[in-house]
């Protein structure tokens, strides 16, 4: 069993090692009591330049200890991006989709695409003329057989 | 990414997997062409879920070129009706079947008057084909 006595530095002792520490003195062991030091929360004004020197060199927290509500927090706001890129992708690809191409030039004033869409269905034949042209072949074929009957008939 | 690139795939027209994509893949920027694809919201006002069409000017050798894709096309197809003229379809209309829940549908015209032109035409609708291909053609009167 062991017992664990923490030690609490002095202001005296503090001061004492500040003095070392601006002379360049100071050595390893001696700069980690400082920065424990000059970690807690209750002391006097005095030490706030010190205080504000040791927190820029301290060490970042342990990156390995996971923390959930911060990954919760990141794989949300990487989710909410993800979406929004899929919704931007799919309404511009939809947009940027609908083109023309005359002579080789891409068009992308919607007026004229849609007047070049409309030109190309009207260039098909309508019904009826698809109706008519298919009886004008079938009677062009009789006649055409009829003649041969003439033709071919014995006198 | 993923997830874009799998709507991306889903969202891909069927004509990919049609023959008469290398007409409008060899043709649709060449000069004397004119190729339109329209889909999405700009289709709000029509009956179509994709449009894509390819008009030709003086250039018989394409309505050949396309002829032969459209023989491949044909095969699958639920519904043919074409014009013959000595021999060579002038207009071949096409009624695949459904994909994805969409009817599909392939229009072919070969013109000489007033000008020598082709039109082809490929359509995407969640309507029966038979009466989008009705309503185009009444429109056309």
């Amino acid at each position: 069993m062991s017992i664990n006595i923490k030690y609490k530095m002095t202001f005296e002792h503090a001061d004492r090692l500040i003095e070392r520490y601006y002379e360049g003195l100071t050595s390893v062991e001696e700069e980690r009591k400082l920065r424990i030091f000059l970690s807690r929360k209750d002391l006097p004004e005095k030490y706030k330049t010190e205080q504000a020197i040791f927190s820029y060199f301290t060490p970042a927290p342990n990156k390995n200890k996971f923390d959930f509500t911060r990954y919760l927090r990141r794989t949300g706001i990487a989710a909410a991006l993800l979406i929004g890129v899929f919704f931007a992708h799919f309404f511009l690809t939809n947009r940027a989709a609908s083109y023309a191409y005359i002579d080789g030039k891409k068009i992308t004033d919607i007026q004229e695409i849609k007047l070049q869409a409309m030109v190309s269905l009207a260039n098909l034949p309508s019904e009826q003329t698809l109706i008519l042209e298919n009886l004008q072949l079938i009677l062009e074929e009789n006649r055409f057989e009829e003649k041969g009957n003439i033709l071919s008939t014995p006198q | 990414m993923l997830l874009t690139g799998f709507t991306g795939i889903q969202l891909l027209p069927a004509q990919n997997n049609l023959e008469i994509k290398k007409a409008f893949d060899r043709y649709g920027n060449k000069k004397g062409v004119v190729m339109v694809e329209l889909t999405g919201e700009m289709l709000e006002d029509y009956d179509f879920s994709f449009f894509k069409s390819l008009m030709i000017r003086e250039h018989p050798e394409a309505a050949d070129y396309i002829r032969k894709r459209l023989a491949i096309d044909e095969v699958g197809a639920k519904k043919v009706k074409q014009v013959v003229s000595n021999g060579t379809p002038t207009s071949i209309y096409l009624q695949l079947p459904p994909q994805r829940k969409l009817h599909r549908l392939i229009l072919f015209n070969e013109t000489s008057n007033p000008e020598y032109l082709v039109t082809l035409i490929y359509i995407e609708t969640e309507h029966d084909a038979e009466d989008v291909l009705k309503l185009i053609l009444k429109k056309n009167k």
